[in-house]
């Protein structure tokens, strides 16, 4: 080596100690030292920036696809982003639709019972009615000759009489024979059926009694579905997955201890116990691998709306899991 | 570029740096995956930075840190020797001298450390890794000349033994 670049590194090194060095000049030190023509003064520098020259060969051989596998679908998220403005617009026009179709209907309704029956202007709580039941009431009606003329309120014996049939005093003038039909709001579920206590009340109230007791009673108003949330655990599921679920479920408001001996990415042991804080709910799951074996549990629990967990499924664990030999 | 494609892009860097901070290879796997996880969770939060390759790496160093201060604080409850039992040098480096350099790049100070890393191993400017450190230049310039110094120093005296 000439003496000139000699001297020139000497002065990179004095330089590079004190931090002035550049990042070229650094990799013009890093190049040096990594060729064989290093002088013996100098190969005691060698082995730093040896190292540095390794390090930065280190890639991460690691597969993370994984926990990528289950978000990323760029393609139909892409598509999905680009369709979901012009749905929602599609949505709320067809909304919008709906409603004006739904008012035209009811205006109609409201139009032909009037005409028909000008006193019910009288009874606007009558015309609120929801559409399908002003369609019963207008067959209803149609039923009622006397409609005009009655003075004395219709009553109604309801426990003698099958659920939709109504009978009808003399005094009123309405033929017996014909049945009156009780309104029955759409959503009403067969079972819950409650025929409301009419008495001597009149008609009007009894449909406005009927709709207002059923409207707020004997709507059955069912819990939404609980969410499952799910993992499978293998044999191969590495530390980094198993201390995501340890945080998820730490999130859902379980208390979550896992111990796991792993040896060479393959677990030999794997020891879980989840806790509902608020409910106490506890289970308990301990795997044991023998050398060359192989296991599939799996392990869930319930979370409400708020995402807090509500129950472990399936049903307690509890119980010791010898994993699978594969000779046996 | 998409954001799967980027953060992806970034894999090794980090990996590099976990392996730097936590000194062991499998701890440092298990970090960037469980930081990719961490990533992806928080995709909406993580896309909003206009430089996301410098949020990633500010957010895996203070990931790796926490790490590491959480196994301290076991091996203490353990009464452990706080020191590393193994060293990233022992699995991916052969030579006794890059050993040599590896343990003593391992006990410098942990800023240190993680500035000799981005400087001399990711090639990052001084000023770069003051904002990465939240320290200002001629901080990160002192700090980098000491730790220099220092693997200079501890090799002279090592290197015979």
């Amino acid at each position: 080596m000439k003496s000139e670049n000699l001297n020139k590194i000497k002065e990179l090194l004095i330089k590079y100690a004190e931090a002035k060095t550049s990042l070229e000049e650094e990799n013009a030190l890093i190049a040096f030292f990594n060729s064989k023509d290093v002088p013996q003064e100098l190969v005691d520098f060698q082995a730093e920036f040896n190292y540095y020259a390794t390090f930065r060969n280190i890639h991460f051989t690691e597969s993370i696809n994984e926990p990528l596998s289950a978000t990323k679908n760029t393609l139909f998220e892409n598509i999905g982003q680009l369709f979901s403005k012009w749905f929602t617009v599609v949505i709320i026009v067809g909304i919008a639709a709906l409603f004006f179709i739904l008012n035209q209907q009811d205006r109609q309704t409201e139009e032909l019972l009037t005409t028909q029956f000008p006193e019910l202007q009288n009874h606007p709580t009558l015309l609120n009615i929801d559409s399908t039941t002003k369609e019963e009431i207008t067959s209803l009606l149609d039923t009622i000759p006397e409609f005009e003329n009655r003075k004395h309120p219709k009553t109604v014996a309801p426990h003698s009489i099958p659920k939709k049939d109504v009978t009808t005093p003399d005094s009123l003038q309405l033929q017996q024979d014909n049945p009156i039909k009780l309104v029955h709001p759409p959503f009403q579920k067969k079972d819950s059926f409650i025929i409301p206590e009419i008495g001597s009340r009149s008609i009007e109230d009894a449909f406005l009694d009927d709709s207002s007791t059923l409207s707020t009673d004997s709507i059955d108003i069912t819990k939404p579905d609980l969410e499952k949330v799910v993992f499978n655990l293998t044999e191969r599921t590495k530390t980094g997955v198993l201390a995501g679920i340890a945080r998820k479920a730490k999130q859902a408001g379980i208390e979550y201890t896992y111990v796991v001996d792993q040896h060479r990415k393959t677990t030999h042991e794997l020891n879980i116990v989840m806790i509902i804080r608020s409910t106490g709910e506890r289970s308990q799951l301990w795997i044991s691998v023998p050398k060359k074996g192989s296991f599939s549990e799996t392990i869930c629990w319930s979370v409400d709306e708020n995402g807090q967990a509500v129950s472990l499924c399936p049903g307690k664990i509890e119980h010791k899991v010898k994993a699978k030999h594969p000779i046996k | 570029m998409g954001f799967y494609n980027e953060i992806l892009d970034c894999k090794d860097l980090l990996y590099r740096l976990a392996l730097q901070i936590l000194r062991n290879t499998h701890d440092a796997e298990d970090a960037v995956s469980e930081f990719y996880m961490k990533v992806i969770e928080k995709k909406e939060q993580f896309s909003r930075y206009d430089n996301l390759k410098g949020a990633l790496i500010k957010s895996l160093k203070n990931h790796c840190i926490n790490l590491l201060k959480a196994k301290k604080d076991f091996q203490s409850l353990e009464q452990v020797s706080s020191k590393p039992s193994t060293s990233v040098a022992e699995p991916l480096l052969e030579n006794e001298r890059l050993i040599l350099v590896q343990k003593i790049i391992d006990e410098l100070p942990e800023k240190q450390r993680i500035m000799i890393h981005f400087r001399m191993i990711e090639g990052y400017s001084m000023k770069q890794i003051a904002e990465i450190m939240e320290e200002k230049v001629n901080t990160v310039e002192v700090a980098i000349s000491r730790a220099r110094k220092k693997i200079r120093a501890e090799y002279e005296v090592r290197k015979s033994k």
